[in-house]
């Protein structure tokens, strides 16, 4: 039997049996940061979500528990969920500018190494849990990986289960 | 009638008059932490010694609440500061401190830090219901840094622990000398603007953070823009504008920085109708001024400084100007053209105003005879040096006929001296330019070819005239097809010339003249052979 597969905005991913996905981008603002714009905001009579100039890349989040409706791009609202036994990746994409940075010098989907998770390594430190990130460029691509584990105590199963799904990826040209 | 609470608000509430979850070795170090026991938050006087009362600050602080978060605040069994720093407030709730928590007031990254990245929270109640941004100050990796508990306040949340980095700022700081989130700023200005240079436009959200706070961010820090920064001379101009909502009529103080020093202070006294009419505010909020620098690089920003509540002062743009920098150019082709003319094509710009078209001048012959101003649409020069405005220059200039020496120079609108030569070369006028390709012999037979034509009638037919040994032997018409060479001088018309000629034996010096047909200035030269015939 096939392994349920995604795609979308250049990423492929086939799912391992009990994992769950998602790739999306957020939309891009369309109104102008300019006093007029400012000013009917604060006054209540325009809401926006962002600005203009704002470039949202795509966001890839992949999970072996239920992923809820709504959660941050690094996975705020979904780390929230996880056991013990459970994994959580991020893959975000960056704009053009950030390729050739030191930053994103590194080249290559990485493989997350167990070592190499620290409890202190989160977006928002959760008792028992542990992450790390990696940035890099793929296909001219600059891109982050973020990985939680939902128990630091197993990181060496878990990191394997991470790289399982990271063997499963495939990352195309913009 | 009994108030149902939504299952998830119920549990914040239980998880908050909870004592704090334990933290464990790796998170905090809890001596150098300083950590608060439960019984503190409960109302007991602090183990230092500060009293509970100015802890709160009074009923202002209520008010503040209030503004804050009016439903969390009626809701729930906590006291007001619980309300004025949102959800997740504590330590053990995973979350980085707020700048102006640690940083004495200051909604800035502390020494020993840099800017590491941003995201943002959506309808954003402190930013007008737009989106609040958050940017994150990272340590290095140089410990410098300890991972503790922030104290004090309310905002109770983590300082330099969580090894976390957002990643669209300071890009030349690689992953490997990333260390912890020290604090995070907050703003309601995207960061690409309020840090250009520093920070890019590539996003991220996270809507869970919306509601977090300190009383350091209560009241409102001034709000504006860096509309503009440009070289000048030998320094740059900053405008935009800049207003307190706490004292909106009020100008206010902005602080211009270069390069991280101070450069000035100045008060906004200038008159901005558009921001007036916008806030619906009255009083004078613009600047516009110039600080000195030296030549080169620099990073500009300007900072408007609270004259209310607030946290501290709010940096409302940084941007980057090169002061001193030159005009670039390039002269692409310098060609005779008809009446008396030759024409001159490229594109300068100057880097100091980089969206300005800049005059062009033309020396010729050593002294200036024409100046204009490069208006012409060169999109490919825009493209490669990621300006705007109009920078190409395609102009004829009128000279007495003959040959001449053109310098082309680009005049410098901003900082720097000196006006740059972009490019120079030589052209005939007026008179008529041409060449003899070739001169074969066959027994006493003498053939001839090569090309001509006059610039003053560039589709007209011409005729060479022809001399061996300095004697006239005849003259001939150009009417043979030259593809070559009206492509290369963008002409159309024949212009080739073939003529056979019976020559007597022995060596013969064969020499082609170009017939003028425009204003009289002489037949020119244009090619001379000698060879042997049998």
């Amino acid at each position: 039997m096939t392994p349920p597969s995604i795609s979308g905005h250049g990423f492929t991913v086939d799912l391992p049996a009990a994992w769950e996905g998602r790739i999306y981008r957020r939309n891009v603002p369309e109104i102008a940061f300019s006093p007029d714009s400012r000013a009917r905001v604060a006054t209540a009579e325009g809401a926006t979500s962002g600005w203009l100039g704002e470039n949202p890349g795509a966001v890839v989040h992949l999970a072996n528990f239920p992923l809820p409706v709504d959660r941050g791009d690094y996975g705020s609202g979904a780390v929230e969920t996880m056991g013990p036994s459970d994994v959580f990746l991020a893959i975000l994409e960056f704009g053009q500018e950030c390729l050739g940075t030191a930053l994103y010098s590194s080249l290559g989907l990485p493989r997350v190494r167990a070592e190499r998770f620290d409890p202190n390594g989160l977006q928002r430190r959760i008792a028992g849990q542990a992450g790390v990130q990696y940035f890099f460029t793929v296909q001219s691509r600059p891109l982050c990986l973020y990985v939680v584990l939902g128990s630091y105590r197993n990181a060496v199963p878990l990191a394997a289960k991470a790289n399982k799904v990271l063997d499963r990826m495939k990352v195309n040209a913009a | 009638m009994t108030m149902t609470l939504p299952e998830r608000l119920v549990q914040s509430i239980s998880t908050r008059t909870r004592p704090p979850q334990s933290v464990d070795s790796t998170a905090v170090d809890r001596k150098s932490a300083g950590w608060k026991s439960a019984g503190w938050k409960s109302g007991s006087k602090k183990a230092d010694g500060t009293s509970r009362r100015g802890f709160f600050g009074g009923a202002a602080l209520v008010g503040a609440a209030l503004a804050v978060d009016p439903w969390g605040y009626l809701v729930r069994p906590a006291n007001a500061y619980d309300s004025v720093c949102g959800l997740d407030a504590g330590c053990a709730d995973g979350y980085s401190v707020f700048c102006c928590t640690i940083n004495g007031g200051r909604n800035t990254c502390p020494p020993n830090s840099f800017i590491g990245g941003w995201w943002k929270a959506d309808n954003a109640s402190f930013c007008g219901g737009s989106a609040r941004y958050y940017i994150d100050c990272n340590a290095f990796r140089d410990g410098a840094w300890q991972c503790r508990c922030a104290e004090g306040t309310c905002d109770q949340r983590r300082v330099a622990c969580n090894q976390f980095r957002y990643g669209q700022c300071s890009l030349e700081i690689p992953a490997s000398n990333t260390g912890p989130v020290v604090c995070r700023m907050v703003s309601c200005t995207p960061p690409w603007q309020q840090f250009g240079g520093t920070c890019t436009s590539s996003s991220a959200t996270d809507n869970r953070t919306v509601t977090h706070s300190a009383p350091c961010l209560t009241g409102k820090p001034p709000v504006g823009s860096l509309d503009l920064v440009s070289a000048t001379g030998n320094g740059v101009r900053a405008a935009g504008w800049a207003f307190d909502p706490d004292q909106p009529a009020t100008s206010i103080r902005v602080t211009v920085t270069v390069d991280g020093k101070a450069a000035g202070t100045f008060t906004t006294t200038g008159s901005r109708p558009d921001v007036n009419r916008a806030y619906r505010i009255t009083g004078n909020h613009g600047f516009d001024v110039t600080v000195p620098t030296g030549p080169g690089r620099h990073t500009v920003g300007v900072t408007a400084v609270n004259v209310g509540g607030g946290a501290g002062n709010t940096q409302v743009g940084s941007r980057i100007a090169t002061v001193g920098a030159q005009p670039r150019g390039h002269l692409d082709a310098l060609r005779t053209a008809p009446d008396g003319k030759f024409r001159v094509t490229g594109w300068a710009f100057d880097p100091d105003q980089p969206a300005t078209s800049i005059p062009i001048a033309v020396r010729v012959d050593g002294r200036e005879v024409a100046r204009f101003t490069a208006t012409g649409s060169r999109p490919d020069v825009n493209s490669v040096y990621r300006i705007t405005g109009n920078h190409g220059f395609d102009n004829t200039v009128a000279v007495p006929p003959g040959q001449h020496t053109v310098q082309v120079y680009a005049i410098n609108v901003g900082g720097g001296s000196g006006n740059p030569l972009v490019g120079q070369g030589g052209v005939q006028v007026g008179v008529p330019t041409g060449h003899l390709d070739g001169v074969t012999v066959t027994g006493r037979s003498v053939f001839l070819r090569g090309w001509a034509f006059d610039p003053d009638q560039p589709a007209a037919s011409i005729k060479v005239a022809i001399y061996r040994n300095g004697a006239l032997v005849g003259w001939y018409p150009t009417g043979g097809a030259r593809p070559d060479v009206n492509s290369v001088n963008r002409i159309t018309g024949q212009h080739g010339f073939s003529a056979q000629l019976t020559s007597p034996p022995g060596q013969q010096t064969f020499t082609v003249y170009a017939i003028n047909v425009g204003p009289a200035s002489g037949n020119p030269v244009i090619g001379s052979r000698t060879v042997t015939v049998a």
